[in-house]
């Protein structure tokens, strides 16, 4: 009863958080002062007052900023985000089309900086001040510090454009055709159409982008699984069972990582989030048709709708994976308390 | 302290070696023209795209511009970036947090709301919009920054204070009769710092990234400043020569890798509760 | 726990290595590839501005192959021949005063739908483009009305002579739509159309029309996939399908070509051209495209500042050093003559490198009233022309100009941010831009003259050059090429050291392509031929 009233009084602030998200990218769009027409109409179609005033009666643009808000707002309680102004499609299919692509390459890292940045805490909190403890700070440190778009050509520099052991940038090879939209997850749909040697293809091609993305997350996961093991051992209660004479690796493995686990557990949900919203520039170099590439077109293109709509999706991420880490908080430790 | 930030140079080789690498980058940064004879700005297309060599240790880039010189004129920004924006973001997101913390109730609850709805958003995409409105240079450029950055600050230092207020040994005073003014100077404040101080000294290297991802992205100084995140784009028409791309991408990268070592062994050295252990 | 990790690391391991495993599989033999590859064209391009496929709305410049594959026009250019061709039309001619222009359809002509193409059609694409008033709704502006007497013939009746009109008519917006096909998706060419026609959608991905392709399927930022059009009314392709790969990366480009994965890439770099030598089986085309990049300034003195100064402009033209940007724009880069690119019907050429006299141009200076310089911003965009950042020439011309004194402050301001209004009102005082040209006719240009489009971002208004703005009449009403071809002549020289813009280069193209294709060229109004591209024997 407690969980589920914490979660109708989650919901609620979501709503509220959605709105509010709107309302600032909203203003903030506004704020750029760049006429929109300009953007996204041609180099003699913006000089073209008739042209101008089609664009701008079309998308609403001719209409004063209040009702211009009111208006999105409204068709958002609908659930409608709009049309982007960039591509004239509606900016939910748009979404709809890009994230799939986001999300296939954010589950990826997130495996990898999870199982990785685990492994390496696990390693660097048992052996403390040794060189193997400092060797695994020194990758986690690594992971926090490299800047992702440099990671991302070095690792094509080394292992497309010299060593042709990985892919290069896009979603496919080129003599494959795109599979049919299934479920937007390229392996997926590649297995669903029954073909492996597609799926191994797409597979391929979400390892290198998805390593230089878990890189960051992982250094942050190893960190944090680090101190919180560190932490966790320095408790009475290990010092109690150390006491009774249990070895330092059953003490680790039964009751430290267990607890420890948590707070690893909000950096990995934190993680993902942060990756959903992060991931723009890798998008870009390693032309990744996902959100992140949509994002930075709209942005560039003055298109509001397409920006308020990547806003909200992220947002909204962030928030339910926000969410589902306190819930899961509750489920693994139920002294915490719902507040 | 200076006992055990001793023994942190001593049993930490990594904080030593970060300190080491800061402290190059800012001397290079500041005698910048006593290391190099070569302008970072004028160009000289007889040597364009040429190799690293005796002459050129990193090479030139497409402009005959010397890259060595470049990478090391380009310090200044990412150094300035790095602290700045940490000071500034600190200092707004401590006051920010620290009062709503104490106020508590609704005036709370809408500051937090507000600081999560910043935090909620993709920061790149946020800090792109900044800079579209304000316009691009360095200063707007670190104005997007702290944008970006501040509500991180706010959160711990809300959660900071609302965890020291309910201390046992805070509550303990107040029902002694101690002021309350007295609490939050006596208590609650220093306990609350230091766990601003740990997260901003890991900030730093954050920050020196995300500055040099906006620079990346042409979202800083205007060129020809030689910032290393737009150096490391200037490269990427001409992938063969790795020489553009890799060594101001090399820079960005040991001067987070420095601030980063520091940051972890000044959190060792902050943190109570791993204090113990030294 | 820890075995519990180590196992998930090794079954990762496992899957990763399986999944990898098929994926090397599939590069090696071609197993489970798509299509059969030798009769598949698969082109990698650029594609990230693409939005539409709707011949009402379509703009982008990569947008035209693909236009130019699955509709066909009255007229066009055929692979790299200059002088265009008639395509639907069997017969046509001008009236005496070149007010009218009466066109008969070729018989027989049939969309891929199968409908019969006829004289309704023409009227009703051009109508509709005209009356959509999107971006390439000026193509239309000089048409006054259409007629069509029978089922063959077309009348355009024109608001005034154009001597452009038939090159415009191969515009890629002119194409001509299945009329029936694409009432039925809600197109229409009423003059309310801008509101009322609801098609764009569906042309964005598919095709409705008389080329020798069909739109089959087009994904955003990934590919666009064509299929032979079985009733086409021509000769037939070699090719069963079409592919393009929209991938900007050009080493991506140059190493799939090389493995043969594409046959045609056309977005090379110099870097890259140079690592095709001594390709296998790889041949390249290197060619100076009709984009032109440009030096702007700004003739209103209270905006343009010393920029707006004739004298000062002069200096700048002569202290520029031509070849230094050639080199910063890339291999193949020319410097044309004056504001018509190299390659035009009646183009002066290029301007010699040797142009460059820095001592003139202290000496212009010192004229102005300047003689130590001044300090002076110049504003640039976010844009990129051929490959090139506008910001990269930008950095040339300050460094240049600081050999005169004139000391260049770099201003970074994002088109979407204020530059294009800006730039769109004439209010940018010192700027360095590029131009693309929309149709294929030497008229495109005069847009650079006083009075004109692009003329009056700079405030050159007419009244400045009276007698150039009258040669601008002239030559849109000479409908001699050879009259037409003089006049360019004299307005070229009139603007060689004269008026707010000095052309400083016209961009290269480099592609490349696999050896078993023929007539692979470059072609100014559509990137590519493709209809002319086969297999060799």
């Amino acid at each position: 009863m407690d969980r589920l009233k914490f979660i109708g009084k989650r919901l609620v602030y979501m709503v509220i958080m959605m709105f509010g998200v709107a309302t600032l990218v909203f203003l903030l769009t506004k704020m750029i002062p760049g006429d929109p027409v300009v953007a996204n109409l041609g180099q003699r179609a913006m000089s073209d007052p008739e042209v101008v005033a089609a664009y701008r009666a079309k998308y609403g643009l001719d209409k004063p900023l209040i009702v211009q808000y009111f208006m999105y707002m409204k068709n958002l309680l609908h659930f409608d985000l709009g049309t982007s102004i960039r591509t004239n499609k509606l900016v939910r299919a748009e979404l709809g089309r890009c994230f799939p692509a986001t999300i296939e390459l954010a589950l990826v890292s997130i495996i990898l900086a999870a199982v990785f940045g685990i492994l390496f805490g696990v390693i660097s909190a048992t052996k403390r001040n040794s060189l193997l403890d400092q060797g695994v700070r020194a990758i986690s440190v690594t992971g926090v510090s490299i800047p992702s778009f440099w990671f991302a050509l070095l690792m094509l520099y080394f292992f497309y454009y010299k060593h042709h052991i990985f892919p290069g940038p896009g979603r496919l090879s080129n003599i494959y055709k795109a599979p049919n939209t299934v479920t937007g997850l390229y392996v997926i749909d590649a297995l669903i159409e029954g073909n492996a040697a597609k799926a191994g293809d797409a597979f391929m091609h979400l390892l290198l982008p998805s390593i230089v993305l878990a890189a960051f997350t992982m250094g942050l996961i190893t960190r944090t699984a680090r101190s919180n093991i560190l932490d966790v051992m320095s408790t009475d209660y290990i010092r109690t069972a150390r006491a009774k004479g249990l070895s330092q690796n059953s003490l680790i493995m039964k009751h430290a990582l267990g607890n420890a686990l948590i707070p690893v557990l909000t950096v990995i949900g934190m993680g993902l989030g942060n990756l959903l919203g992060g991931m723009v520039l890798v998008e870009t170099i390693f032309n990744w048709p996902g959100v992140g590439q949509f994002a930075y077109a709209s942005v560039k293109a003055n298109d509001f709708p397409a920006i308020i709509g990547v806003a909200l999706l992220i947002a909204l991420n962030y928030l339910v994976i926000n969410t589902i880490v306190d819930i899961l908080y509750g489920v693994i430790d139920p002294r915490v308390r719902y507040s | 302290m200076l006992r055990a930030a001793k023994k942190l140079f001593k049993s930490n080789y990594l904080f030593t070696l970060g300190v080491i690498i800061c402290v190059a980058w800012i001397l290079a940064a500041v005698c910048a023209p006593l290391i190099t004879q070569y302008d970072p700005i004028i160009q000289d297309l007889a040597h364009r795209l040429e190799a690293p060599s005796a002459a050129h240790w990193f090479g030139t880039d497409d402009f005959g511009r010397d890259i060595f010189s470049r990478v090391i004129y380009g310090g200044r920004y990412s150094l300035l970036a790095g602290l700045v924006t940490v000071v500034l973001a600190g200092v707004i997101g401590t006051f920010y947090g620290a009062i709503a913390g104490y106020v508590g109730g609704r005036i709370d609850n809408i500051m937090m709301r507000f600081s999560e709805m910043i935090l909620s958003f993709p920061t790149l995409v946020l800090a792109m919009i900044i800079n579209a409105v304000m316009g691009s240079n360095l200063f707007n450029t670190l104005f997007a920054l702290v944008i970006v950055a501040w509500p991180k600050y706010a959160r711990l230092m809300r959660s900071v204070v609302l965890s020291v207020k309910e201390n046992d040994y805070v509550t303990a005073s107040i029902a002694l009769g101690a002021s309350q003014m007295r609490v939050l100077m006596k208590e609650i404040i220093p306990n609350s710092i230091n766990s601003v101080l740990i997260m901003a000294t890991t900030d730093i290297g954050n920050q020196i990234l995300m500055f040099s991802t906006l620079s990346f992205l042409g979202l800083g100084s205007a060129p020809p400043t030689p910032e290393w995140g737009m150096m490391v784009s200037d490269g990427v028409n001409y992938f063969n020569r790795f020489w553009i791309s890799g060594f101001p991408g090399l820079a960005i990268f040991t001067m987070a890798v420095g601030a980063n070592f520091i940051g972890d062994g000044l959190r060792d050295l902050l943190d109570p509760k791993l204090r113990k252990e030294f | 726990m820890k075995k519990k990790l180590l196992a998930l690391v090794l079954v990762l391991t496992l899957v990763i290595s399986a999944l990898a495993a098929c994926g090397g599989g599939g590069d090696a033999d071609g197993g489970g590839a798509d299509g059969d590859a030798a009769t598949t064209l698969v082109v990698a391009m650029e594609g990230a501005g693409l939005e539409t496929f709707d011949p009402g709305n379509v703009y982008e410049t990569y947008a035209s192959p693909v236009m130019n594959l699955c509709y066909d026009n009255l007229f066009n250019f055929v692979g790299d021949d200059p002088n265009v061709q008639p395509i639907l039309v069997e017969s046509y001619q001008f009236s005496e005063d070149a007010k009218t222009l009466t066109c008969v359809l070729k018989p027989d002509l049939k969309f891929a739908s199968g409908n019969p193409l006829t004289s309704a059609d023409v009227a009703f694409s051009i109508n509709r483009c005209k009356n959509l008033k999107g971006n390439p709704s000026f193509i239309t502006d000089t048409i006054e009305s259409i007629e069509t007497p029978d089922e063959r013939t077309v009348v355009f009746h024109l608001t005034e002579p154009d001597s452009a009109f038939i090159s415009k008519l191969t515009y890629k917006s002119m194409a001509i739509l299945d009329s029936e096909a694409a009432k039925e998706q809600g197109a229409t060419d009423a003059a309310d159309a801008a509101e009322t026609d609801t098609a764009r959608n569906y042309l964005d991905n598919t095709s409705l029309g008389s080329g020798p392709f069909v739109l089959e399927k087009y994904t955003p930022n990934e590919e666009i996939v064509l299929v032979r059009n079985e009733n086409y009314w021509g000769e037939p392709s070699d090719f069963e399908r079409v592919v393009f790969k929209l991938q900007s990366d050009a080493n991506t480009q140059m190493m799939t070509l090389t493995q043969g994965d594409v046959d045609i890439a056309l977005n090379l770099t110099d870097d890259t051209v140079a690592q095709l030598d001594g390709a296998e089986n790889v041949a390249v085309v290197n060619k100076p495209s009709m984009t032109v990049c440009f030096v702007m300034f700004n003739m209103d003195p209270e905006i343009g500042g010393p920029m707006a100064n004739k004298d000062v402009q002069q200096a700048v033209r002569l202290c520029l050093d031509y070849q230094g940007i050639q080199q910063i724009v890339g291999e193949g880069t020319v410097t044309p003559y004056s504001f018509l690119q190299d390659g035009f019907m009646g183009s002066k050429g290029t301007r010699d490198v040797s142009y460059t006299d820095i001592e003139a141009a202290k000496q212009k200076l010192a004229d102005a009233g300047y003689p130590d310089g001044f300090d002076v911003e110049l504003t640039v965009c976010d844009l990129s022309f051929t490959g090139t950042a506008l910001t990269d020439v930008a950095q040339k011309v300050k460094d240049d100009l600081a050999k005169i004194g004139i000391n260049v402050t770099i201003v970074q301001q994002p088109w979407a941010a204020g530059f294009g209004d800006a730039y769109r009102a004439g209010e940018v005082p010192f700027t360095v831009m590029y131009w693309n040209i929309d149709y294929f006719d030497p008229n495109v240009q005069l847009e650079f003259l006083p009075g004109k489009l692009v003329g009056l971002r700079a405030k050159w208004t007419e009244d400045m050059d009276p007698e150039i703005a009258a040669l601008i009449k002239d030559c849109m009403a000479e409908t001699d090429d050879a009259k037409r071809a003089e006049i360019l002549g004299k307005l070229q020289d009139m603007t060689y050291e004269n008026g707010p813009f000095i052309f400083v280069a016209q961009g290269p193209c480099h592609y490349g392509y696999n050896t078993r294709l023929t007539g692979v060229t470059f072609s100014a109004p559509h990137v590519i031929d493709l209809t002319q591209v086969k297999l060799a024997e």
